[in-house]
């Protein structure tokens, strides 16, 4: 699905954050990079989407390099949601999850029946029909990242970006929204995802990219690679693993 | 369910619409008619009538004068260039992405400011008779091109880059303009009443101007309403729904400053109608910019020409239109704000 080959990515004169970085990540898997911060985690999702231009090497998604993908055709292979979104003038939240069918529309074709149909859908498995009138500043962060969710599933893209996407949510909606993203994946969709929380991250993800300064420490299923050694190694603190369960 | 609360809005929207045309034809007419001039509601009808279907009606001429070439042009030049800025206002607003913006802040009317200043000044130096207002306009072009310019057309450009070179910009202007007045001496007046913003005195070649022009613009701000609601999010986010936001960001800034430009050369810097319309529709109605540019357009007509009827009427020596719409809107803006905002950015 992604393959990342010899990307070396620096922000403007300082040094470099990736150098010759090899990564594939395969169709319809669950995969989450964990690492501390500032190791170039969310780096890595805006050069995947275009955001930020690598200096060199290559991002390849479906057999395309990402340089000849057209933002249209990007919008529709891909969706992503990031971690900070901007102060907005508002913006009712229905209006936000409705962008999610606008890669699909034409200049000034308005949104069909089945649009709204699909907008419905997200909007009521991510329980969030409740405050769809209300402004994006007046909603809490929590709920922010559900109507954002809502328009990622709306984008219905093969492909899924996640940005820290759960971080607010309370842990009934985090379990409820990895469930959804867990059905997707059965679907046949690619979930590449950032979380910190290595509990979650154990249970849901396929695999597992452990990223350290700006390399792949290890790449993995979750019980190979996630053990007390590595978490040690990468976050540079002592865990006690559950068995089964998880770490603490 | 959401189809019902998407087609209530456009109901509501048609509703405002409709009553915002009858409201601005009413204004119109009683406008024409309010005056030092003894002239009743059915004669101003029937010379706008008779002069609309050019029909045979007898009519006082000294009456068909007034209201037709003196009255109306003023009137007409007051609803377009009030629908103008506050439209232009609603495209800065979401282009750069800041809520305190507004017509001048990219300075381009500081350099419409500046070309008419000089003008007066080589007209009274001189003794010339320059035309003030094509001087205005190429000198607010010039102005939008440096901006543009230092903000780096080529790069992405950014809001605060914009902001930031339209605030440069305007203040260098603005000390030649003083330094332009200081050396006018007796003859300041002239400049000081251009730059307070005024609709005095427009005869129909200032609506022959403004109409085509302002309209245009309008109708094509309009038409790519829907990608402005996206540019309000950001360069990044219109990216992940496929939208080519610097292209978009460049073509709105040419439409906001060339409305901008051709507003401020003919009737000089009028203050808050760009910064307090579009916030108040957006508060009150809706923030689709399909809705709130053509319903912010009316708005703005209106109020524009309502605030021209004061200063034309309540007071002996008229004063200027612009003094007016900001020492009333100014602090309408700050009781709305504090009343409506309550927990929430505007």
């Amino acid at each position: 699905m992604i393959v990342i080959k010899d990307l070396s990515f620096s922000y403007d004169g300082n040094k470099p954050l990736f150098e010759n970085l090899n990564i594939k990540i395969p169709k319809g898997k669950f995969i989450t990079i964990i690492g501390p911060n500032g190791c170039g985690k969310s780096t890595l999702l805006r050069l995947i989407s275009k955001e930020l231009k690598y200096n060199s090497g290559d991002i390849i998604i479906s057999e395309k390099k990402l340089s000849d993908i057209k933002s249209l055709e990007l919008a529709q292979k891909l969706a992503f949601s990031r971690q900070k979104t901007s102060e907005n003038l508002s913006f009712t939240c229905l209006d936000y999850v409705l962008l999610g069918r606008r890669p699909y529309k034409e200049q000034f074709e308005d949104f069909n029946k089945n649009d709204l149909k699909i907008v419905e859908k997200n909007l009521k498995i991510t329980d969030s029909i409740s405050f769809i009138n209300k402004n994006l500043n007046q909603i809490s962060g929590g709920e922010f990242q559900r109507i954002s969710f809502a328009k990622i599933l709306t984008q219905n893209t093969p492909l899924i970006l996640l940005d820290e996407s759960f971080s607010a949510m309370d842990i009934n909606y985090k379990v409820l929204s990895l469930k959804i993203l867990k059905e997707k994946v059965k679907e046949g969709k690619t979930i590449l995802c950032v979380m910190h929380d290595i509990n979650l991250a154990y249970k849901y993800s396929d695999h597992i990219i452990m990223l350290k300064e700006g390399k792949v420490y290890n790449y993995g299923k979750p019980d190979s690679i996630l053990n007390t050694s590595s978490i040690k190694e990468v976050f540079e603190i002592e865990v006690e693993k559950i068995e089964k369960k998880g770490f603490l | 369910m959401i189809e019902e609360i998407l087609n209530k809005e456009k109901k509501q929207y048609y509703l405002i619409l409709t009553i915002l045309t009858i409201l601005m034809l009413g204004i119109i007419l009683i406008s024409v008619t309010l005056g030092k001039a003894d002239i009743t509601i059915s004669e101003s009808f029937k010379i706008i009538f008779k002069k609309i279907f050019n029909k045979n009606i007898e009519i006082a001429a000294n009456k068909e004068a007034i209201i037709w070439d003196i009255r109306m042009p003023r009137i007409i030049s007051g609803l377009i260039i009030g629908a103008g800025l506050a439209v232009a206002g609603t495209i800065f607003q979401a282009i750069l992405r800041n809520p305190l913006a507004d017509p001048y802040t990219i300075g381009v009317s500081t350099g419409a400011a500046f070309g008419a200043v000089l003008t007066i000044y080589i007209n009274i130096v001189y003794s010339l008779f320059l035309p003030i207002v094509p001087v205005a306009f190429i000198f607010s072009i010039i102005t939008l091109f440096v901006i543009v310019k230092i903000a780096g057309f080529n790069q992405t450009l950014h809001s605060s880059r914009l902001i930031l070179a339209g605030i440069i910009i305007s203040s260098t202007l603005s000390a030649a303009i003083g330094l332009l007045k200081s050396m006018a001496g007796e003859d300041v007046s002239a400049m000081i009443f251009w730059l307070m913003g005024n609709l005095a005195a427009k005869s129909w070649t200032q609506v022959l101007i403004l109409f085509p022009t302002i309209t245009i613009a309008i109708i094509l701000a309009k038409h790519f309403a829907n990608d402005l609601d996206i540019l309000t999010l950001g360069i990044h986010e219109a990216k992940n729904i496929g939208v080519d936001s610097e292209k978009l960001v460049k073509f709105y800034l040419v439409i906001g400053a060339f409305i901008t430009a051709v507003c401020v050369s003919i009737s000089g810097i009028i203050g808050f109608v760009g910064l307090v319309i579009p916030h108040l529709v957006r508060m009150s109605f809706t923030s689709k910019h399909k809705y709130l540019i053509p319903i912010s357009a009316l708005v703005g007509a209106i109020v524009l020409s309502l605030a021209d009827n004061i200063t034309r009427l309540m007071f002996v020596v008229e004063i200027p239109v612009g003094v007016l719409t900001t020492l009333i809107g100014g602090p309408f803006f700050i009781y709305i704000y504090l009343n409506k905002s309550s927990g929430e950015n505007v």
